[in-house]
């Protein structure tokens, strides 16, 4: 059960914290109470950071010991873990489904009130995920992934089931509402990292966030661009080449500080959605740095796939 | 303290705020189909095609195999394209000249496109083996010589600058798709107010109350699939998906 990376303890800390909040609210009456249930939803939100995380590079150096995590995170967040290999690794880091849209391309939002757009962004990508991975999961030669995935939906739903068979209003307000404000957020940070943004420029493709306290819990999430472009870094590597590549190279709108003050600008105080924004220029006036190719990167995403 | 009367109502409103959300986010589809039933009113012309490669449409389809006991291909959509040479239409004892304005849509229909994708069992066994790696394939619809079709556009004399080519009648289907989303609306909102009437039966939380919850439940990972899926047949015919699968025993006994 050894850690590939000592920074890693940080990652089980979280999804430990994250149990710790909805088992508390389950079991013990005092725990029931909107500081608990907010940190759970919040909780729950980071524990899916975390999945992200170890669906690029699993956490333990045993294989075993990565598949059982797997089974824990999927009761986190109520969805199979694996399904973030084709939905996230395979065809969001492309911003393409070979040919069509991403699955969580925000042009699948489309109301001129962009609040709205925040809101039902999950009810369309959602259903438009699931169906995606359960197609990716039929093709030939991927009986791995089908079993693994079919473990983590037996022990998600199960777990939970017991849980409601057991208690059912607290099991539904305290364990089903977290897990599905974690798992539907997981969905909407897609349009809020990269609405606006020029997805087909190498640098400005996505919007960042970099405050010290949010990526301490979400684990570095909030630095996208670098990660987009270096799939196979640690996230505990991010801010420092977010710095070395990406500053240079981005439209400095395009990084923001505080990620509550970005949604209330964007969703609540303003009616429409912005306007895309041209951010090449930030990308010609930098010194070169070497990337793979879309493609080279792709298949860098399907091979670290495989092993995780 | 939260009490399950807070959690109920914080609940309660979840659902309605995803049921109404479901139905306005319908209510574009629902608009953009009238818009176009409008349009169609306004200019739609039924005429016989005289040139003999009037249009057509390309769909390309990403092909692969499926995990199955006998052999199967799964077919993935990777782009459409419409294409429009245009020529000479018969409008009743008249003619006209047609041509494509740019971004003109060529619309087939589901059934030529389907008839235009079968194939035998060479075929299928051709681009099985292909299938190991990466598989392509096209499927070809024409508009062609003594084909009726209906334009919409702008007619300028003797010419039509045509912005949708059609080879059916697009209104029955116009109007079907939009019977569908009021269908679904009935039943988001009726399926949302019967679990909130249960759900707030007496006594509150007890067996009915439960089912009212698990009925909402229900609606709110239940809805949005039904509405996703509504939302995609709603797309342009020429952009609609003809993703699927095909298995060479159902060729085998399609032959028979």
């Amino acid at each position: 059960m050894r850690l590939k990376h000592a920074s890693d303890w940080r990652q089980l800390v979280i999804v430990g914290a994250y149990l710790g909040l909805i088992g508390g609210m389950y079991f013990l009456p005092w725990c029931r109470n909107v500081v608990f249930l907010v940190l759970a939803c919040a909780f729950s939100f980071f524990a899916m950071t975390v999945n992200h995380n170890v669906m690029h590079a699993g956490l333990f150096e045993s294989r075993r010991a990565n598949r059982w995590f797997r089974l824990i995170l999927s009761f986190c967040g109520l969805f199979p873990a694996s399904s973030v290999i084709p939905s996230h690794n395979l065809v969001h880091h492309l911003f393409d489904d070979d040919g069509q849209p991403d699955w969580a391309d925000p042009g699948h939002a489309r109301f001129r009130w962009n609040l709205l757009n925040l809101l039902h962004f999950p009810n369309v990508v959602g259903p438009i995920t699931f169906a995606g991975t359960n197609a990716w999961a039929r093709v030939a030669g991927r009986e791995d992934y089908r079993r693994q995935s079919a473990l983590e939906s037996a022990f998600a739903f199960g777990l939970t089931g017991l849980l409601l068979v057991n208690d059912f209003w607290n099991g539904l307000f305290f364990v089903v509402v977290p897990q599905l404000f974690g798992a539907r957020w997981f969905l909407r940070v897609n349009i809020v990292q990269h609405d606006g943004c020029d997805t087909a420029t190498e640098w400005n493709h996505s919007r960042n966030f970099v405050s010290p306290l949010l990526n301490w819990v979400a684990v570095n999430a909030g630095y996208h661009t670098i990660h987009h472009n270096r799939p196979g870094l640690h996230w505990s590597d991010l801010p420092t080449a977010h710095r070395a590549e990406v500053d240079p190279r981005i439209d400095p709108a395009l990084v923001r500080t505080s990620l509550v003050a970005y949604l209330a600008q964007t969703y609540l105080f303003r009616f429409s959605r912005p306007v895309p924004s041209s951010a090449r220029v930030f990308e010609s006036h930098a010194d070169q740095v070497q990337l793979g190719s879309r493609e080279e990167r792709y298949l860098e995403a399907q091979v670290a796939s495989s092993k995780v | 303290m939260l009490t399950h009367e807070t959690m109920g109502l914080w609940a309660l409103g979840i659902s309605w705020l995803t049921a109404l959300l479901v139905a306005l986010d319908l209510g574009i589809d629902f608009r953009r189909l009238g818009q176009l039933q409008g349009k169609f009113r306004r200019s739609l012309l039924e005429a016989e095609v005289l040139t003999e490669n009037f249009a057509r449409h390309v769909l390309e389809q990403r092909v692969r195999r499926l995990l199955a006991k006998t052999p199967t291909l799964g077919f993935w959509d990777r782009s459409h394209t419409s294409h429009i040479t245009g020529g000479t239409v018969r409008v009743g004892t008249g003619t006209l000249a047609v041509n494509g304005t740019a971004g003109c849509e060529v619309w087939t229909s589901s059934d030529q496109k389907q008839a235009a994708a079968r194939m035998g069992t060479t075929e299928f066994d051709a681009l099985f083996e292909q299938a190991k790696r990466k598989a392509v394939r096209t499927i070809e619809t024409r508009v062609v010589q003594g084909d009726r079709v209906w334009l919409a556009g702008e007619r300028k004399g003797e010419r039509f600058d045509a912005d949708i080519v059609s080879a059916f009648d697009p209104r029955p289907s116009l109007r079907k798709l939009r019977g569908r989303i009021l269908a679904l609306w009935l039943l988001d909102l009726a399926w949302v107010a019967m679990g909130t009437g249960l759900a707030l039966s007496t006594p509150h939380f007890g067996t009915l109350s439960t089912v009212g919850a698990v009925v909402l439940l229900a609606h709110f990972l239940g809805i949005t699939p039904i509405a996703v899926a509504l939302r995609e047949r709603c797309r342009s015919p020429a952009l609609a998906f003809v993703r699927g699968r095909l298995s060479r025993e159902s060729i085998v006994q399609g032959s028979k």
